[in-house]
């Protein structure tokens, strides 16, 4: 998927000689902030992105937050590989990847995860353009804006056929799908990302790695606090450490332990697992009849459901995030900063991104 | 007899008025909106962080409770109530963060007025045995846990019911209220063994039907509202620095729970 996903990349990745690791003559990734050339012309020129954000907040979002979740992620890799443990050589996605499930190199990946996610958004926007005579949308939003019906009259986008025909296979019609884009959007209280990707019918276990899957259906999925979409290496965690954790229980009580106070607190450590047990079973057992306001285990929804063994192919990634819409649209803009957002889309780009598509010969349902 | 039928019924009328969640005084609002707080607001952040977000988070508030159970209920009462129903998270979220950001507009003041005023014998004979020996180191740990945090949340010092007084960062919008929703874990990337145990311990707590007696001292914003306008993307380092020069340590004294 991030190979796919890194052919729209202009990332530089520049591998130079460690200065501190010469003799070694190992090789380090270092990062630089991604050429966008949009940008760069707007930050050149000093004006704004037409129809969506001022010249200020795209250097703030852009060009300083980047800079700095770049600066981040080379001093922990350096970091990192001056302990001399580990090896992060490569793309963005692998180095994402690779540390997604290892909880001591949380910084890394964060600060790649959302680089990654930073450029994957903005890549995919072109300045509006706006009608002469036509006032500028980057407005702040006031109080009242929250009794506002939100409009979804009159969308017109410049998506090509064979995109309006799988949206409308998937969500009904692009009026329908833009709607859940805002809503999924809105419904991000903190930092996330809203995804719009291309859904494998056949899960990963079928796919031999070459195999690129089949796409019948297009999704929206949201991200929280950098999540990134190919989240399959971090999902199965909990379960596994479920796992790992009573396997290492039984191995110990195969063992004979020699002094009777370990044997003692093993007893009680049985004792107590017994239980959780009866209580698990009783739990699984009453599941369906169970209260239906309630929720499973984290376990449950990553194996029930989300995002375990899929396949999945982003296209297009929504930054719902506060500082996104604070800084020109004020408390009250989230709603205008989705909708202006609507316009920006180059929607060229993300018909580039996705996999080809596959008809159903049978529905589903 | 019929007199008091009467009256139980007026008492019903009085109890079903509909309320209205509006933003609290500040007792330096008037001020704070024409000159900001010196040491760490200018006036339009102050009004991003306080008087336009509360009012924000407040008006949703009621119209997310208006006509449900959680009606005549304040902000606090709602956290408790609604941080165990799954199906109320959009109403916790908005209580939650409505009585963090009370909490944490109450303690600010200028800095020269801040300065003046220091944390209890009491509050640091208890930060010691957290290792913070000073009110330097306190900050340093504060400024050091809050910059490193991804992502929104709350930065609290919480007292424990053993008296323990120890720092608690919450994601998003996390209450130290309640452990099942403190959220001080953010399960995004990799899940170390503690992390596992912790939430396991969690879910054992909470089917055993634990109760929390956790409160909050010190309050202090990560949100993005809380600093964007004054100090930029990155400058939540340097917000925390100011943010905490500014603690009006007269407040956090008077919340220890002393008997």
């Amino acid at each position: 998927m991030f190979r796919i996903a890194s052919r729209a990349n202009t990332k530089r990745v520049v591998p130079r000689l460690s200065t501190k690791l010469l003799n070694s003559s190992r090789l380090l990734s270092t990062f630089e902030l991604p050429e966008n050339k949009i940008l760069e012309t707007i930050k050149e020129a000093n004006t704004p992105f037409e129809g969506l954000f001022s010249n200020k907040a795209i250097n703030e979002l852009y060009f300083e937050r980047g800079q700095h979740l770049v600066d981040e992620l080379n001093r922990n890799l350096e970091a990192s590989q001056v302990t001399g443990d580990l090896h992060f050589r490569g793309d963005l996605s692998h180095i994402i990847s690779k540390t997604m499930n290892n909880a001591n190199l949380y910084q890394i990946n964060k600060n790649a995860s959302h680089l990654h996610s930073l450029e994957f958004f903005f890549d995919a926007l072109k300045p509006a353009t706006l009608a002469e005579g036509k006032e500028s949308p980057i407005q702040e939003s006031n109080r009242e804006s929250i009794f506002e019906t939100p409009s979804d009259q009159d969308i017109e986008t410049n998506m090509d056929p064979e995109l309006v025909s799988w949206i409308e296979h998937s969500f009904g019609s692009v009026q329908e799908f833009r709607n859940l884009l805002i809503n999924s959007a809105m419904g991000i209280k903190g930092d996330g990302v809203v995804w719009l990707v291309a859904e494998s019918s056949m899960s990963k276990t079928y796919l031999s790695d070459e195999d690129k899957g089949l796409y019948h259906n297009l999704a929206l999925v949201n991200t929280y606090n950098g999540g990134v979409i190919d989240g399959d290496d971090r999902s199965g965690q909990m379960g596994r450490f479920k796992k790992y954790l009573s396997d290492k229980e039984a191995e110990n009580k195969g063992e004979e332990k020699p002094q009777e106070q370990l044997e003692m607190e093993q007893e009680e450590e049985q004792s107590e697992e017994q239980e959780e047990v009866t209580e698990e079973q009783q739990k699984e057992e009453s599941k369906d009849s169970s209260d239906p306001l309630s929720l499973g285990s984290v376990e449950d929804a990553e194996y029930g459901h989300a995002f375990h063994d899929k396949k999945f192919v982003p296209a297009l990634a929504i930054d719902a995030s506060p500082r996104n819409y604070l800084l020109d649209y004020g408390v009250y803009g989230k709603q205008k900063y989705l909708e202006n957002l609507w316009e920006c889309i180059d929607w060229s780009i993300v018909s580039r991104r996705l996999p080809p598509r596959t008809k159903q010969a049978i529905s589903n349902f | 007899m019929f007199s008091r039928v009467i009256a139980k019924r007026a008492a019903g009328v009085r109890l079903s008025t509909r309320s209205l969640h509006r933003v609290p005084k500040l007792e330096q609002h008037h001020q704070w909106s024409q000159e900001g707080i010196s040491g760490v607001y200018s006036p339009e952040q102050f009004k991003m962080a306080w008087t336009d977000y509360q009012h924000y988070l407040l008006t949703n508030l009621t119209l997310l409770t208006n006509g449900t159970a959680y009606e005549n209920k304040h902000p606090y009462q709602i956290i408790l109530q609604s941080a165990k129903n799954t199906t109320d998270q959009h109403i916790f979220h908005y209580a939650s963060q409505a009585h963090n950001n009370h909490l944490f507009f109450q303690q600010l003041t200028s800095k020269d007025q801040a300065q003046e005023t220091r944390p209890s014998k009491f509050l640091m004979q208890r930060l010691v045995q957290q290792d913070i020996a000073d009110v330097a180191t306190l900050r340093s740990k504060i400024v050091e846990l809050g910059s490193s945090t991804f992502g929104q949340g709350w930065l609290f010092l919480v007292e424990y019911p053993d008296k323990q007084i120890k720092l608690m960062r919450t994601n998003n919008d996390g209450t130290p209220y309640y452990y099942g929703k403190s959220q001080v874990l953010d399960l995004n990337g990799g899940v170390d063994e503690t992390s596992y145990k912790f939430v396991e311990n969690l879910k054992q707590r909470a089917a055993n039907g634990e109760r929390e007696y956790t409160l909050p001292l010190l309050s202090i914003n990560l949100w993005d509202h809380a600093y964007i306008r004054d100090y930029g993307v990155n400058g939540r380092e340097k917000y925390l620095e100011n943010v905490f020069d500014c603690i009006d340590w007269n407040v956090i004294n008077k919340r220890l729970f002393l008997v």
